[in-house]
């Protein structure tokens, strides 16, 4: 009866360790699995601190790009740059953690710094062709693109292609509309500078209180009412003024919508197509 | 002895997963009582995450609504709540979950959202035993939607409500009248800014529409009667037409600063359920 008892409490301790490692929160593996799930949930800020605890248990290069994907995704992308930077100093996952970095670099919208450190050394095709098409869309969004730029349309396939040299052509020739041009039209025709930039209301709003209240002027001087012809004249130059000012401004912000649109088309285009990036990556 | 045995090892194997659970449930809402709400979440999420039989699924998403809600994160709080009204287990859960599902869309001024919920939980019957909870959480819509009579109305109906009674009928009370003020700006302009206490604004709307109908009225007199009526058209009719939107802009200013003084007094004075 001894031995059975020994043998019972001999396969309970044998056992119990392995429930206790299986149900343990805190152990490397579910750790890795818990911060893999908050990825997955969309949960980068918690994911990228659970993957960094889990460093603290086993180092780990895969931990470390997890741990940039998920502060990428978070858009805390100085910390990502650094994390993916680190990795391609160390020589670690490196095509990944290039296509990764730059792919960063882009996210934040750092276009110069995108294009300076841009160069050839990259570890294999994919990464070579994949930091092309980023220095491309760089080189397109920061309107910094030059003849033999255009060459690199090439790596992309037919439909992304047509769809990029739309974009070339509203970011190389924008409907931008000019301002002098606007207060120059205003300054000739009370109201025709707002309806130069699609404002039409407001132009021939402009257009009737100015001559309005110049006639009322007019009207009152004739009927010898200075004081009320000195107050309408004053008004009228206020709206004239004012309307030579605005139109210029309506103009800047009819071509700062311009800009907008373009980048919110741009933007939305390549978040839909994952940045055009051939290579994802997958957690192992 | 043998037996005894193997019932003590397998009530002890058994009993093991239930005591993690538990130990982290403890200490998940441990976090969440010390306001360390950042680390409560990450850690009802830990539970949620591993506790495969959903036992603690329902306590959790509340903890983390309620963590979400005292970080004022209220999109989040109000999804937390759906999940913990998807994962609840009785009426008494599912009342509660929509209940607190009410109080963030109170919060968030999702108002509409609010009053949806509430009529949907009106007609069920299954919470018809708790219908006063119901009308009680009513009148906090009605004040969240600027009806303070109404909620009054309504938390007369509730034996335990009656300060929030007196005091949203007082709240009514205080505030201005919005149509008497544009009422009485049609007949003398600037007297709607008057009554609701601007009287500089109330002078000068006054002062411009005399001078503005001078000048309309004198073009006619002169028979000079295009003047007079762009006089008219774009001078005194603008201002008579601004004065009276003045008006009502005032009249709604004041009220806005009537009742938020209200809410914040019961923000922090009230201490009864709140949202």
């Amino acid at each position: 009866m001894k031995k059975i008892l020994l043998i019972v409490f001999t396969l309970n301790g044998m056992i119990f360790p392995q429930l206790n490692d299986s149900l343990n929160f805190h152990s490397p593996d579910n750790i890795n699995k818990f911060a893999d799930h908050l990825y997955y949930s969309k949960d980068y800020f918690r994911a990228s601190l659970e993957y960094e605890r889990l460093l603290n248990f086993v180092p780990n290069d895969t931990t470390v790009f997890k741990i940039g994907l998920a502060k990428q995704n978070g858009k805390q992308y100085n910390l990502a740059l650094s994390d993916f930077n680190d990795l391609i100093n160390k020589k670690s996952l490196l095509s990944e953690s290039y296509i990764q970095y730059y792919k960063t670099l882009f996210l934040a919208e750092y276009d110069s710094l995108l294009i300076t450190s841009y160069s050839n050394r990259f570890y294999d095709e994919v990464a070579y062709h994949d930091i092309h098409k980023l220095y491309f869309l760089s080189l397109i969004r920061s309107g910094q693109i030059k003849g033999k730029d255009f060459e690199l349309l090439e790596r992309f396939n037919k439909e992304e292609k047509t769809v990029l040299k739309r974009f070339l052509e509203r970011k190389i020739q924008p409907d931008h509309k000019s301002p002098i041009l606007a207060a120059v039209l205003s300054s000739v025709i009370p109201g025709l500078g707002k309806i130069y930039t699609a404002r039409y209301e407001e132009g021939i709003a402009a257009f009737l209180l100015t001559t309005v209240f110049g006639y009322l002027s007019y009207t009152n001087f004739e009927a010898d009412h200075k004081i009320r012809g000195w107050i309408f004249a004053g008004t009228s130059f206020l709206f004239y003024a004012g309307n030579i000012y605005g139109s210029a401004a309506s103009a800047n912000i009819y071509n700062a919508a311009v800009n907008l649109r373009f980048d919110t088309d741009f933007n939305f285009y390549l978040k839909n197509n994952d940045y055009l990036i051939t290579k994802e990556p997958v957690f192992k | 002895m043998l037996p005894f045995s193997i019932l003590l090892f397998l009530i002890y194997c058994s009993g093991f997963c239930q005591t993690t659970f538990e130990e982290q449930f403890s200490y998940a809402k441990n976090l969440f009582e010390k306001e360390e709400y950042f680390d409560a979440v990450t850690e009802f999420k830990r539970l949620i995450f591993f506790d495969r039989s959903g036992e603690y699924k329902y306590s959790s998403f509340m903890f983390i609504g309620k963590a979400f809600k005292a970080g004022s994160q209220y999109s989040q709080a109000a999804e937390s709540f759906t999940n913990a009204e998807i994962s609840s287990k009785s009426t008494d859960q599912l009342f509660e979950a929509k209940i607190e599902k009410i109080k963030i869309n109170l919060l968030r001024r999702a108002i509409n959202s609010a009053d949806n919920q509430l009529t949907e939980m009106e007609r069920d019957k299954k919470f018809q035993s708790r219908i006063s909870e119901i009308n009680y959480w009513r009148g906090w819509f009605y004040i969240f939607n600027d009806e303070w009579g109404k909620a009054a109305e309504t938390f007369s109906t509730i034996d335990s409500s009656q300060f929030l009674k007196n005091f949203c009928n007082n709240v009514e009370k205080n505030k201005y009248s919005v149509t008497f003020a544009k009422t009485i700006s049609y007949f003398i302009p600037g007297a709607g800014q008057f009554y609701t206490g601007n009287y500089i604004s109330g002078a000068m709307s006054l002062a411009y529409n005399i001078l503005s109908g001078y000048f309309a009225i004198n073009s006619f007199v002169e028979d000079r009667v295009f003047d007079g009526v762009i006089s008219a058209n774009f001078l005194w009719l603008r201002f008579y037409n601004g004065n009276i939107q003045n008006a009502e802009n005032f009249a709604v200013k004041k009220n806005l600063e009537i009742t938020n003084l209200a809410l914040e007094y019961l923000q922090n004075n009230y201490e009864g359920s709140k949202p």
